[in-house]
């Protein structure tokens, strides 16, 4: 689905990348970034939750999206205390166009080791359509250094812009309808509660356990 | 009444009330969430007509549980933004502390727009949100100005990656009680901490500590009638066998309970407490308040009887439960 936030979206983070021709590299590198290997441990995807842990959730989530909203701190709760979960940050921006500046907002402040900081402050922020100066006050009030910030989105907006592009490539690749979305070990689901997300992470686990017997 | 009569209303009434616990299901706590949300043109169904005016209706049938915004309807044609004109529908108002106000429509909303008939697109865009499920991203639609045919530019394909992942299947009622591994309860947890020898010690200790709760004590008086009964001299040995064996038969009364509801496989807690249940009980309550009243000749016997000990353990069933019951939880469902 095309939307108008997204064209914008892609028009901001990558129109020279995208209007440049699709070498032969290119187009191999594009279909090895939509393996089932990059959804679950691509080495630029933000980590949250236990690294270790046995059962890996993989979260498609837009800084737009009132459920995505709802469901962080539910989320958060379940993977506090369960202990063994390995959280993906998966940044799709694609609710409204300012979607694309909070992404790249919190992809940013990973550089300071601060993702998870800048991805609650903004999930803290209520409703949809927030404003980039909205979401910068945010990340300003939750301890980031944002000259580090504005610096590292420079110096690294490449590598920002390819993460947020394969996220999308991925998305898409899924079929994914919206967002909240949630890979939770051979599940997918939406918007769930405490108990929702600490019963598909059980559900998971059995799952993976059966099959390595 | 006839005794026989009062013992078949009684016996009436018990068997109504194990198959009302029977035959309810067992609840499932929590929820893994169920099937994924339908896909945007299935939530929200765009239909073009052209009315009599010439101008052509756009009309969203809405799918129930989704809802669409009133500030995202947008239309295009060629390079120009068109003012949207008014929505027909009944906007409802959505306050959430965690949203904030937005107006939504649901089940359905249409605009009347005009298209000259010939080679012309409009484009339509809005976006909406499966309620307590996804946002989806803004859609477009173009809309044919000769066959008012509804397309979507540049749907993204789909690729074999999507089936690595399933919806989990939705919660099914559960046929038994299972307990859950590892889930913080008190008897593994003790089992843990000192095995079984802690396990029965912390029984007995909260057993001990039970008996000073307020709806133990109607039993006190049955066990001091059962202990210095007329005409007989309590010794401390008379008065320990007797003790013992009122205690045994109670503890007895409350295991047969206990295996019952475990063989039954369904969560009294929740059973018990069903109108239908607490009236059957009720009723009961109320027969054997008349017989002591004489209005039924039932042949209850005195304190210390065989009886005692079950009538007292009916007196103490509605006491809080000890806090040892393992949660009952629904099975981990088996994707397909």
């Amino acid at each position: 689905m095309t939307g108008l936030s997204r064209r914008h979206a892609l028009l901001a983070i990558g129109g020279a990348i995208l209007a440049a021709p699709f070498t032969g590299r290119r187009a191999l590198a594009q279909s090895d970034d939509l393996s089932k290997e990059m959804i679950l441990n691509d080495p630029a995807a933000p980590i949250g939750g236990n690294p270790k842990g046995d059962v890996t959730i993989v979260a498609f989530l837009d800084y737009n999206c009132i459920y995505c909203k709802k469901s962080a701190p539910e989320l958060d709760r379940a993977l506090k205390e369960d202990g063994k979960v390995r959280l993906v940050y998966k940044d799709w921006p694609v609710i409204r166009p300012t979607s694309i500046d909070g992404a790249k907002l919190a992809l940013g402040a990973k550089y300071q080791g601060k993702y998870e900081a800048a991805h609650r402050a903004l999930m803290a922020i209520p409703g949809a359509g927030i404003s980039k100066e909205k979401m910068r006050k945010a990340l300003q009030a939750a301890g980031i250094d944002m000259q580090r910030l504005d610096a590292d989105m420079q110096a690294r907006s490449a590598e920002i812009e390819a993460i947020v592009r394969r996220n999308m490539a991925q998305a898409d690749a899924l079929g994914l309808t919206g967002t909240p979305t949630f890979l939770v070990g051979p599940f997918m689901v939406s918007t769930l509660d405490y108990k929702g997300f600490r019963q598909v992470i059980a559900d998971a686990r059995a799952e993976q356990s059966d099959g390595t017997q | 009444m006839p005794v026989k009569s009062v013992r078949s209303v009684l016996c009436a009434a018990l068997l109504v009330l194990l198959a009302l616990v029977t035959a309810l299901p067992g609840h499932a706590q929590g929820s893994a969430g169920g099937a994924m949300p339908l896909p945007s043109d299935q939530a929200f169904q765009l239909t073009a007509t052209r009315l009599a005016d010439g101008n052509v209706r756009l009309a969203w049938t809405i799918a129930p549980g989704y809802y669409l915004y009133q500030d995202q309807f947008a239309l295009r044609q060629g390079q120009a933004d068109l003012e949207v004109p008014p929505i027909e529908g009944m906007p409802r108002q959505k306050d959430d502390p965690t949203f904030g106000v937005t107006n939504v429509y649901h089940d359905r909303a249409a605009l009347t727009v005009p298209l000259a008939r010939g080679p012309v697109t409009l484009e339509v865009h809005y976006q909406g949100c499966q309620e307590n499920g996804i946002c989806y991203p803004p859609a477009t639609r173009h809309i044919n100005g000769v066959t008012l045919a509804v397309s979507a530019p540049g749907d993204h394909a789909t690729t074999a990656l999507a089936g690595q992942w399933s919806a989990p299947e939705p919660p099914k009622p559960s046929g038994a009680i299972v307990i859950a591994e590892n889930d913080g309860g008190m008897v593994g947890s003790l089992l843990a901490q000192g095995g079984v020898p802690m396990l029965l010690g912390s029984f007995m200790l909260f057993g001990l500590l039970l008996a000073f709760t307020p709806c133990v004590f109607p039993m006190y008086p049955i066990l001091a009638g059962t202990i210095a009964r007329q005409g007989e001299v309590p010794t401390a040995g008379r008065g320990f066998t007797l003790s013992l064996a009122y205690v045994l038969a109670m503890a007895s009364a409350f295991g047969l309970l206990g295996v019952a509801a475990a063989w039954s496989g369904q969560n009294l807690q929740m059973a018990l407490q069903s109108p239908l249940a607490i009236g059957v009980v009720s009723v009961l309550f109320l027969v054997f308040a008349l017989s002591m009243f004489g209005c039924s000749r039932c042949n209850c016997r005195p304190p210390g009887s065989r009886a005692s000990a079950a009538s007292a353990a009916a007196g103490a069933a509605p006491c809080p439960p000890l806090p040892f019951s393992a949660s009952p939880r629904r099975s981990s469902s088996a994707p397909a």
